[in-house]
């Protein structure tokens, strides 16, 4: 698969992120816990992680849509070196929404509203958008039909959410998205309640869309196989933290960090022979809880004494390959080959 | 070899008539069904694992209801330990509900939100009468201590659980009356990989342990390969490929399994470009399409696909295939890993 080519600036940046959740009783929540990515232009950035790593939050705070009582508390996300996180409402919907960056969610029936036909809602895109009259925006709803593959579209632009497939109505919401030419497209689970020859035709449909437009795409998925297929670059969350991230070829081959590699190792795969899968004991630490040290340490094969009592930092183990591992640190990874 | 097997069922037919409208009926209009499963056949040894795998609408799950009796059959027999359980009076006194047990894929769905994570798996043994009364509590803990309920954890609601520990405790009671066959619907499908792993190295252990047999549905081509033995590939009511799993996995005789063994999505760097794609979109089980069910969507039809329907026979390596080309189509092996 050809990758393109990585330009120098990257089209988003969000650094540092963190965001929190006021709970009753003054506790608060972490949800995501100083995330720093970027993505380049026709980059496909994948985000991995189980229910509650984050990962959903991570992308609405892109859209400034993180529910309340959710807060950013710290972080800046720069497009073309402008902060985004200081635009009011206002601003972001002019600016922003739409027509930098849009959004696909996982149920496509419930992101479609079903009482206006499918042509209505892509051109009510067009209507907040852009000023054109009403035979223009038909036509051009018909074109984004047609590009994401509609059969006839023509007509089935009269025709209600329910008449279509779940495939399908996953197609409209890729029209609607795309409708005012986004840089970066937000893909929340966009599959995963799809079957999967369904969900290779919408995987590919996003990757045509990428080659053919320069679209950055960020790929929320609980799939580690499908992440690594279809991405170029891999973040692991879990527990709010960002665990690991770097080139999708080299994690799928080289995992580093033991929640990774435990991941890989619970997801049953067709093509290996005789197939064992081990799974992660334990469940997914309380996030109100705060905690001194690793928050893998309580489920990790590998954890050391240190890990129980100092949090990990990230660390560059390679080019572009970071990890939040003290495996990887050189103060403590003596400690393991020492035997202690 | 008849005694090793469990449960077989013959052609089984489950049919849903649709609802007409007053001029339909007072034009005498033919009612029209449909055709949810259509004519499927197959066997469960003692001890092992079928798995049934199909996408949504293939008719999986009305296949593993209409054996509870969930859904009445409209045709076909089943035979269970050789006796034909496929008429009502068969049901009636009740040991076959103890025989046959039955996972759900929503564990929050099928748990009694008012009742304990204790009572509800002591409820099958009061109903069946089994053990002492005052050894049913006990023996509840103990079913719950196997699928990892600690017993601090016993007096607990079905919302104070996990996903994962809900699907824990919906073993634990199928497991209560001791089963012989389970039938799992998509029993991991609603939870998080991790735990889904768990979920999955819990039944395949308590399947050794007691000698179980499972029909295992499943959409998930990777779970299946983990959990069973024999696969039966449905499409569109139909069974259109069966045998060994992993060799059906590895070589797919029918161009619908080779389609979906190709769109499964895959970390290494084997994804192979040529796959076999599937046509436009799956057709509606009212009117199936003439001949083989599959051709109005198969790059490899020819014109006897379009006239008859195929049906199933050995496609080489001891499995069964319904094409007509089964074993004679170049479907290209997976690309070296």
């Amino acid at each position: 698969m050809t990758r393109p080519s990585h330009q120098s600036d990257p089209y988003i940046a969000a650094k540092n992120l963190t965001i929190e959740f006021e709970l009753s009783g003054g506790r608060k929540l972490v949800a995501v816990d100083d995330v720093s990515f970027e993505i380049n232009r026709g980059e496909i950035l994948g985000i991995v992680g189980e229910s509650g790593s984050g990962k959903t939050i991570l992308a609405k705070s892109i859209l400034q849509l993180v529910p309340p009582p959710g807060k950013i508390e710290q972080g800046s996300i720069l497009i073309d070196g402008v902060d985004i996180l200081q635009y009011s409402d206002e601003e972001m919907r002019k600016r922003v929404r739409g027509t930098e960056v849009s959004m696909i969610f996982q149920e496509p029936l419930s992101a479609l509203n079903p009482s206006f036909s499918v042509g209505w809602q892509i051109e009510e895109v067009f209507k907040l958008h852009r000023e054109h009259d009403r035979n223009t925006r038909r036509q051009m709803a018909v074109e984004l039909l047609r590009k994401v593959s509609i059969p006839d579209p023509e007509r089935r632009i009269k025709e209600y959410p329910h008449q279509f497939s779940g495939g399908m109505q996953q197609r409209v919401l890729i029209a609607i998205a795309l409708a005012c030419d986004p840089k970066l497209l937000i893909a929340d689970e966009p599959t995963t309640a799809l079957d999967v020859t369904v969900q290779a035709d919408i995987m590919d449909l996003l990757q045509k869309m990428r080659e053919e437009t320069g679209l950055a795409i960020l790929l929320i998925s609980h799939n580690l196989n499908l992440v690594a297929e279809r991405s170029d670059q891999i973040m692991v969350l879990y527990a709010s933290q960002l665990m690991e991230m770097g080139p999708s070829a080299r994690i799928a081959e080289h995992p580093l960090h033991p929640y990774t590699l435990g991941l890989m190792d619970s997801v049953p795969d067709i093509e290996v022979e005789d197939q064992k899968i081990t799974a992660i004991p334990g469940e997914m630490p309380d996030l109100t809880l705060t905690r001194g040290g690793c928050v893998f340490q309580p489920r990790c094969k590998k954890a050391m004494e240190v890990c129980e009592h100092v949090a990990p930092e990230l660390i560059e183990v390679e080019p572009r390959h970071v990890c939040r591992c003290h495996l990887f640190s050189s103060e403590y990874s003596g400690v393991t080959s020492g035997g202690r | 070899m008849e005694d090793s097997v469990l449960l077989r069922v013959d052609n089984l037919k489950v049919h849903f008539p649709l609802r007409q409208s007053l001029p339909d009926i007072i034009a005498r209009k033919k009612p029209q069904y449909v055709r949810a499963v259509d004519g499927v056949s197959f066997l469960i040894q003692k001890g092992k694992t079928l798995a049934v795998v199909g996408e949504s609408g293939c008719g999986k799950t009305t296949l593993g209801r209409s054996i509870v009796r969930l859904i009445n059959p409209v045709n076909g027999r089943i035979y269970f330990r050789g006796q034909d359980i496929s008429q009502a009076a068969a049901w009636k006194d009740g040991t076959l509900r103890k025989e046959i047990q039955y996972i759900f894929q929503n564990p929050y769905a099928s748990l009694n939100p008012k009742a304990t994570a204790l009572e509800i798996v002591r409820r099958p043994m009061d109903i069946f009468g089994l053990h002492d009364k005052s050894q049913r509590d006990r023996r509840a803990l103990q079913l719950l201590g196997m699928t990892g309920i600690a017993t601090s954890q016993s007096m607990r609601y079905p919302h104070e659980f996990s996903g994962g520990q809900r699907q824990r405790i919906s073993i634990a009671r199928a497991l209560a009356v001791e089963p012989s066959l389970i039938i799992a619907d998509e029993p991991t499908s609603a939870l998080d990989v991790s735990i889904q792993c768990q979920i999955l190295d819990l039944l395949a252990e308590l399947q050794r342990q007691l000698d179980l047999s499972m029909l295992f549905i499943s959409h998930d081509l990777g779970v299946v390969e983990f959990i069973s033995d024999d696969v039966m590939v449905m499409y569109l009511g139909h069974v259109v490929e069966t045998g060994n799993t992993r060799k059906i996995f590895r070589a797919p005789a029918h161009p619908y399994s080779r389609a979906l063994v190709d769109a499964l999505p895959r970390r290494g760097s084997s994804r192979h470009e040529a796959r076999v794609k599937l046509k436009g979109y799956i057709p509606s089980p009212i009117n199936p399409p003439q001949g083989c069910l599959l051709h109005p969507r198969c790059q490899f039809a020819q014109d006897i696909c379009r006239r008859e329907r195929p049906v199933v026979q050995p496609a080489g390596d001891g499995h069964l295939a319904a094409c007509h080309f089964a074993g004679q189509l170049e479907l290209g092996l997976l690309a070296p890993a």
